[in-house]
């Protein structure tokens, strides 16, 4: 039978499958539905009455909605990597991590984009920034290659996924040269998104905050503490519902690797914050104002000393094995590093490279409640997008849905 | 400013498909959609482009209002200087500017109040030397200048290196031939990224529908100048590009009651900016991150 | 007696001679006030705000500006404007006049008239009816505090009178544009109301102008201006009062003080030639207009004027 046959029946065959289940995936489904709506609702408010009804301002121009994508970057981008380890230690499902490491990077890239479209000031004029259509200011601006590497990243993951998917669903292996050349593009492909974004910042001089030439790496290594700690859960669950074999070791390895990276975060950190406080000039003050408050402005030291803690305990509990192989302290570990990268990337990084502003004008910045609603229905989407994709994946590999060739003709 | 590829061949085909996707979103929505770029459009697109916006602004405003897109002169460079010794904050730079360049004032039938203005004037302890860090721009004295400080008005500096014409991801903002860097401000999608680049911290966002009441729009307009923005798109100085391409100073220049303000063609050798900088000696803001600014502080 | 009379430092007095000139002048002056300024004099205490036009370094103000003669030479003898031709498009000039305009505006050097310059018409007409860029700048709140006029007290000018003898407003008060801190009704050089009275053969006695009986007319000037070393007649000369003097003596027309400051400011002098100090206004690519140092210093007290300033931006937080 043909290919587009089967991606058809693979389509409608995908709808009853997710249409299809126990009464926790439809309240779960239900409630990020409800989430979406709500953070709908929201974002028509700002679309109506503009980006007033956000907290941001002039002299904080850029806020938790940025801050979210560069997350949802890292998030992205990690997941894939998590391939290279997967092939050295030649962990047993080793495609499989593949598989739900692209879904996930999938849902984390939509969630990226529809971040960055609600904080365009016109979302009517989105095709001025699409490829192709649009006038990209290309070589010159690293926002526009972002673009381009988030879309390209996103069809690349999105093709490669849909392939192995329906190679499963016919009854068949992947084919090996189109699946591992892809996968291996993937892997810098992943890296290229996380640096581009961490250019975007890295680029702008006159931010001392951001124009350290430790920033990108500092993306990627906190990015491969934060992606892999949502793969764990992952595996976790996976291994639960499904009769996939999936190494405890695995899991502790990815755990232990989490560790040397939170460790390589960490000391970045510390070179970064030794610099700063040692050469004490007024590129201090972005720090001082994050970790210690600039006078009465205080409203990030809370988030950044969680952060910092967060870290430091899951780091400390990922190396050491007893609490790494404990699957109590390994999924706090993992709900700590998701929080404490979470800050670091989604508040820590955008608010105080504005604070104090490029003319010393210190704005406290918080969000809005628009911008935590719409943030939350994105956080919705995306989520919804993994349940959803999961699921089709999960029955795949699970041979409950498959392509019946008896039915066939 | 030529046209890299025909976009719009690419696009016109998009087009069809787009507009009956959007043929229940209104016209306007298409529009957007379809638009050209400023800098793309042939001669006859740009007349009837200006001529509809003349149309739009004078209906809306109740008066006569021209839209003209005076081009630069050949062997003309602008360039500013400012007298940190002469300038005593009075802040009458700021009103002309707001003025003249139709930014959006305090309050407004939206419901929201999104005042904008281009210039900022800092008071700064004189012993703290240019110290942004130690400046305020929110001074309000009973008269100015107050004991111990000095005043620092920052606006664009149309650098000769411009961090955010490099960012900008879609060249909705440039430097003109005559070193104006301007923005089309219907081509720009409010992402923002300037305002992140510029150390100036020139630029500003239209954060709700601006408010120009009628009676105070000034109706001689320059498309990418002091023409009406809409909401959601940047803006900035332009040295008055409507009123300085022809011949005029710039509003603040005109406005400073101390004759602080020094403005000229950088090419011509007799300029009072060019005999400034020979003269005198020249501070320039943020030296050390090479942006190259026109604009020179010097102390007279 | 203010202490800027008593001169310290002998060291600034080029001659003996002078002093002695100086101390009979002041002796004058004292007594001028203490008689109730009864003598008749015809000294110039205010300095017109004279208009200055070049294109360049060259065309600098050598030849006097409009007012030098202390009235419209065309008007002396073409009354308010020239008589039109029958049937002829007419500009009109009288309502130009009044408004402050003269006649070289347009008309160079008496020559047959030229078309009017449409950039300079811009000057005053600019559309939207927001007044001269030139008067918005002038006129903007100044301080309170800051001198209409820069020291003396006059009467209430009879305006109707003027009028009836045909002096038009900038007969007195200059061009808008050229009174950058006289608000309207600000006298102007005192020199020309004399000129023009004796021209005109009415009374230069002191009661016509100044109410009889009040102060010194020069007891409100207080001198801030190196008064240690300074007193009136270094700049004032004291044989005729309508005109200043250099340190060497050459008389110059109020007019012309620049040269004058520029003896002790040589550096801003230059300064303000190359229009780097002080305000010009006009076009960046050729009419330049500019103002005399005592335009905007008043030159017994040089110290710009404190300013109230406009009120501070919207805070962030407060744009809602």
């Amino acid at each position: 039978m043909s290919i587009v046959n089967a991606f058809t029946q693979f389509t409608t065959g995908s709808v009853r499958v997710v249409t299809r289940g126990s009464v926790g995936y439809f309240a779960w489904v239900a409630a990020l539905l409800a989430l979406i709506v709500t953070g709908l609702v929201a974002y028509m408010g700002q679309f109506n009455e503009g980006l007033i009804v956000t907290g941001m301002r002039d002299p904080v121009s850029w806020g938790f909605y940025i801050g979210n994508f560069t997350f949802l970057v890292g998030v992205a981008a990690a997941a894939v990597i998590l391939v290279i380890p997967a092939y050295i230690y030649k962990w047993k499902p080793i495609k499989e991590i593949a598989l739900f490491g692209e879904l996930l990077a999938i849902s984390a890239i939509a969630m990226c984009m529809l971040f960055v479209l609600c904080d365009m000031g016109r979302p009517d004029r989105l095709l001025h920034i699409m490829p192709l259509v649009g006038n990209m200011n290309l070589p010159r601006s690293m926002l526009a290659w972002d673009v381009v590497v988030l879309n390209g990243y996103f069809y690349l993951n999105l093709f490669v996924v849909t392939y192995m998917l329906v190679s499963y669903y016919r009854g068949r292996e992947p084919n090996k040269y189109i699946f591992t050349p892809l996968v291996l593009l993937s892997i810098p492909a992943a890296v290229g998104i996380h640096t581009v974004t961490a250019f975007v910042y890295n680029g702008l001089a006159g931010r001392p905050y951001w124009n350290a030439s430790i920033l990108a790496p500092r993306f990627l290594v906190s990015a491969f503490c934060s992606g892999p700690a949502v793969m764990i859960v992952l595996l976790q669950v996976l291994r639960r519902v499904t009769d996939l074999e999936i190494k405890r070791e695995a899991i502790w390895k990815i755990a232990e690797l989490m560790a040397y990276a939170m460790f390589i975060n960490l000391f970045f950190l510390v070179a970064e914050v030794f610099k700063e406080v040692y050469s004490d000039t007024h590129h201090l003050k972005h720090l001082e104002y994050l970790y210690l408050g600039l006078g009465d402005k205080t409203a990030l030291v809370p988030w950044a000393w969680t952060s910092l803690i967060f870290s430091v305990v899951a780091f400390v509990l990922f190396l050491v094995p007893k609490t790494r192989q404990n699957v109590v302290t390994l999924n706090i570990g993992c709900a700590m590093i998701f929080i404490g990268v979470f800050i670091e990337k989604g508040i820590g990084l955008v608010v105080p490279g504005y604070t104090p502003s490029v003319l010393g004008e210190i704005y406290e910045y918080s969000p809005s409640t628009t911008e935590i609603l719409v943030s939350a229905g994105i956080f919705g989407v995306g989520a919804l997008l993994f349940t959803l994709t999961s699921r089709v994946a999960i029955a795949v590999l699970r041979g409950d849905f498959r392509l019946r060739t008896a039915n066939q003709g | 400013m030529t046209p890299k590829f025909k976009r719009r061949d690419v696009l016109g085909a998009g087009a069809a498909a787009a507009g009956l996707a959007m043929a229940g979103c209104g016209n306007e929505l298409v529009e957007a959609f379809i638009k050209t770029r400023l800098a793309e459009m042939d001669p006859k697109q740009l007349e009837t482009y200006l001529a509809d916006l003349e149309a739009e602004y004078s209906a809306r405003y109740g008066k006569d209002v021209s839209v003209d897109d005076t081009q630069a002169r050949d062997g003309v460079l602008f360039a500013y200087g400012l007298d940190l010794d002469r300038c005593n904050g009075n802040r009458r730079c700021v009103e002309a500017c707001v003025e003249e360049n139709n930014q959006s004032r305090a309050g407004g039938p939206s419901g929201h109040s999104n005042p904008i203005e281009w210039i900022e004037v800092f008071e700064i302890p004189k012993e703290k030397g240019v110290d942004l860090d130690e400046a305020d721009r929110y001074f309000d004295r009973e008269s100015v200048p107050a004991p111990g400080m000095f005043y620092l008005p920052v606006q664009c500096q149309h650098c000769d290196n411009p961090p955010c014409v490099k960012v900008c991801p879609v060249e909705a903002t440039w430097k003109e031939p005559d070193g104006i860097v301007v923005i089309d401000y219907d081509w720009c999608i409010g992402c923002r990224c300037c305002m992140s680049a510029c150390p100036y911290g020139a630029r500003h966002f239209n954060w709700s529908e601006p408010n120009l009441p009628a009676e105070e729009m000034n109706p001689n307009t320059h498309v990418v100048g002091n023409r009406p923005r809409p909401r959601g798109v940047v803006e900035k100085c332009t040295f008055c590009i409507q009123r300085t391409r022809q011949g005029k100073y710039p509003a603040c220049h005109a406005a400073c009651p101390t004759g602080a303000r020094v403005f000229g063609n950088l090419l011509d050798p007799a300029s009072e900016v060019r005999q400034l900088i020979e003269r005198k000696r020249v501070y320039i803001l943020k030296a050390e991150l090479n942006t190259r600014p026109s604009f020179f502080y010097f102390y007279g | 007696m203010p202490n800027w009379f008593a001169r310290v430092d002998t060291a600034h007095i080029h001659t003996w001679a002078a002093a002695a000139a100086l101390s009979a002048a002041l002796t004058l002056l004292a007594a001028c006030g203490a008689q109730g300024h009864k003598a008749p004099y015809q000294g110039a205490l205010e300095v017109l705000a004279a208009e200055i036009t070049a294109h360049s370094e060259d065309a600098f103000p050598a030849a006097p500006p409009p007012f030098t003669e202390g009235i419209f030479p065309c008007s002396r003898c073409h009354g308010d404007a020239p008589p039109p031709d029958e049937g002829e498009a007419v500009f009109p000039h009288v309502a130009h006049l009044e408004k402050g305009l003269e006649c070289e505006d347009c008309h160079e050097d008496d020559a047959a008239p030229t078309p009017a310059d449409a950039e300079f018409c811009d000057e005053c007409h600019e559309p939207g009816d927001r007044g001269s860029e030139r008067a918005t700048a002038y006129f903007a709140g100044l301080t309170d505090g800051f001198p209409s006029r820069w020291d003396v007290t006059v009467k209430s000018p009879a305006h109707e009178t003027h009028q009836e003898k045909g002096v038009a407003c900038a007969g007195c008060h200059g061009q808008p544009s050229n009174a950058p801190f006289g608000k309207p009704g600000a006298a102007v050089l005192m020199q020309r109301c004399t000129t023009c009275h004796a021209e005109r053969e009415a009374s230069i006695d002191c009661e016509t102008c100044h109410e009889a009986g009040t102060e010194a007319p020069h007891a409100n000037i207080v001198l801030h201006h190196a008064e240690a070393q300074r007193g009136c007649l270094d700049c004032h000369d004291a044989n005729d009062r309508d005109v200043l003097h250099l340190a060497n003596g050459t008389p110059i027309p109020f007019e012309q003080s620049y040269r004058l400051c520029g003896q002790c400011h040589g550096p801003r002098l230059r300064d303000w030639r190359l229009g780097i100090h002080g305000k010009r206004t006009g076009t960046w690519d050729g009419r330049k207009e500019y103002l005399l140092c005592a335009n905007c210093h008043n030159p017994h007290s040089p110290r710009f004027p404190q300013m109230v300033p406009l009120p501070p931006p919207t805070r962030p937080k407060e744009v809602r």
